[in-house]
């Protein structure tokens, strides 16, 4: 069994939690309730045909940590990071260019992704992407559009991070 | 690290001291888990500690390290394992290593930041940043708003001083004619009496003209036009035929004319501006003026082609504005065909380009690139 520890990062009430929740426990909750500290899920990813089983101990952080995050234990020892933003809040956007530098600082070689979520509330962001912050109009690192109220790519970006973590022995 | 707990240092080093790994519940008083591996916890003895405890996971240098260094530990504050039907219980987690027995002791304890008013201080000082957030968001909505009417009244300011700049030239011209037709009929100048009154008729067709294309303009604004099915080959040949034009003037139709679903009276009013403009600045007895079409997925585009005196480069963009026109053409029209069809244009996302011909030769060289779906501007 190969055990991953992969960090949740990203602002406050960027969708962490329903990423999270959506993807271990396939479900959705309207109501908002901030992460105090740390949540570990457990979630198991379909091994390729003959490929090890592999594991993701999702750790779904407080979005209050912001930078001070990299200086702590929780981050220490892991393995990928996937990066949230809220495609609603444009704040969140410039946070989650900023996390991806400062993971790619604190952790060089290890897999990272952003994630733009919120993709199903489309009345409230514009269609075209020229709105969003430079680096995240042609990133160096993998970006997907997820809704974990829909689930649109959300098992699909764990999926691709394990991939990769398998092909690259990280 | 017992101070929360039941224990003190004398019970753990004598734990320690026995071979034993301790783990320590404050809320359940303390759990010992002997080296045979009967573990009433699950921990089982001698597998690595972050093989057993998820908040672990990737420590193992970390927890390596702590055996150089015993007096400092691993704390991690609020964790919990996330569980689908119930709530899970948040824990603070602290590992020591201690020094004399060369194990691991690992605190688990409830967290401190677990209990009603730790959660309620925190919630509320979350939602309150998230209203702030908003509340800026909000902001920065309104005076991006603020910004688009200032724009708006200061392009309607200058509308304004342009229309009675412009309304009031023929009508200062008619005074003149009048006072002209008064002079020559003192005079018993028949011959100048009718030259008056030609003049005087000709500022009244112009000042009607300029009324009725200021309405036109103006109701642009109306964006309910519906679309419709058009053939837009049959729409240019019937433009065309509508047009007067001078015997030695051609208009040739060339290229692809599709059947759109569109708003035809904005198209029909791109195209008829587009070419009574060629037509009636035309400063030749004889000329030809070229209507091509191309289509692509996204727009279809409109080129106008004509041998006329072509438009200055220093004059491209300003003749989309409203009334505005060359020098020595004061007569040719309202000044607001252009200006028409690049507010039509704009509502509907698509552009004008004007130049000069790519042949080098004389003329000029207009091409619309007309949106096939429309977007909102």
């Amino acid at each position: 069994m190969i055990v991953r520890k992969l960090m949740l990062l990203g602002d406050m009430a960027v969708g962490k939690t329903s990423i999270a929740n959506r993807l271990a426990f396939d479900r959705f909750g309207e109501s908002y309730k901030s992460t105090i500290g740390t949540d570990i899920y457990v979630y198991d990813v379909d091994p390729p045909p003959g490929g090890k089983p592999f594991q993701f101990l999702i750790w779904d952080t407080d979005g209050n940590f912001e930078d001070a995050m990299f200086r702590s234990h929780y981050m220490r020892g892991a393995h990928a990071a996937i990066i949230v933003g809220d495609l609603t809040r444009r704040a969140t956007l410039e946070s989650q260019l900023r996390l991806t530098q400062k993971f790619s600082e604190a952790l060089p070689g290890r897999y990272f992704a952003a994630v733009l979520n919120k993709n199903d509330l489309t009345d409230q962001f514009p269609p075209e992407d020229d709105w969003l912050p430079d680096g995240l109009r042609e990133p160096y690192f993998p970006l997907l559009r997820t809704s974990a109220k829909s689930g649109l790519n959300i098992q699909r970006t764990f999926e691709e991070a394990a991939q990769t973590i398998v092909r690259r022995h990280l | 690290m017992a101070d929360r707990g039941a224990n003190d240092d004398g019970t753990l080093k004598a734990l320690v001291s026995a071979g034993l790994i301790a783990v320590v519940r404050a809320d359940v008083g303390l759990s010992v888990i002997d080296t045979a591996g009967e573990a009433a916890s699950g921990i089982v003895p001698r597998r690595p500690l972050c093989d057993q405890i998820p908040a672990l996971t990737g420590l193992d240098d970390q927890l390596e390290s702590l055996k150089a260094y015993p007096g400092r530990r691993i704390e991690m504050a609020n964790v919990s394992l996330a569980a689908r039907d119930e709530v899970p219980a948040r824990q603070d987690i602290s590992v020591i290593f201690d020094h004399s027995a060369r194990l691991f002791i690992t605190a688990i304890m409830p967290s401190l930041a677990n209990d009603a008013l730790s959660i309620e201080r925190e919630q509320s000082l979350r939602q309150r940043y998230l209203l702030e957030t908003q509340i800026a968001d909000q902001t920065r909505a309104v005076m991006a708003a603020n910004e688009a009417l200032n724009n708006i009244n200061a392009d309607l300011l200058d509308f304004t001083r342009i229309v009675s700049h412009d309304l009031k030239a023929p009508m200062r011209a008619m005074r003149y004619f009048a006072d002209d037709i008064e002079q020559a009929i003192e005079n018993s100048d028949t011959a100048g009496q009718l030259a008056a009154i030609d003049d005087l008729r000709f500022q009244t067709t112009r000042l009607s003209l300029l009324v009725s294309d200021l309405l036109a303009y103006t109701r642009l604004d109306d964006k309910s036009e519906a679309e419709a099915e058009v053939d837009t080959r049959r729409l240019i040949d019937l433009v065309i035929a509508s047009l007067p034009r001078p015997d030695g003037i051609d208009v040739r139709v060339k290229g692809n004319w599709p059947q759109l679903t569109t708003t035809a009276t904005l198209l029909d009013l791109v195209l008829r501006n587009l070419i009574d403009n060629a037509i009636k600045h035309h400063d030749l007895d004889v000329g030809a003026i070229d209507v091509l079409s191309d289509v692509s997925e996204e727009a279809m585009q409109l080129v106008v082609t004509d041998d006329g005196p072509g438009i200055p480069a220093k004059h491209r963009s300003s003749v989309l504005a409203p009334f505005a026109k060359l020098s020595g053409d004061r007569d040719a029209g309202s000044g607001l065909g252009l200006a028409m069809i690049d507010k039509i244009l704009k509502t509907r996302g698509g552009a004008i380009e004007i130049g000069p011909r790519l042949d080098g030769r004389r003329g000029a060289r207009i091409v619309v690139t007309w949106p096939l779906t429309m977007q909102s501007k």
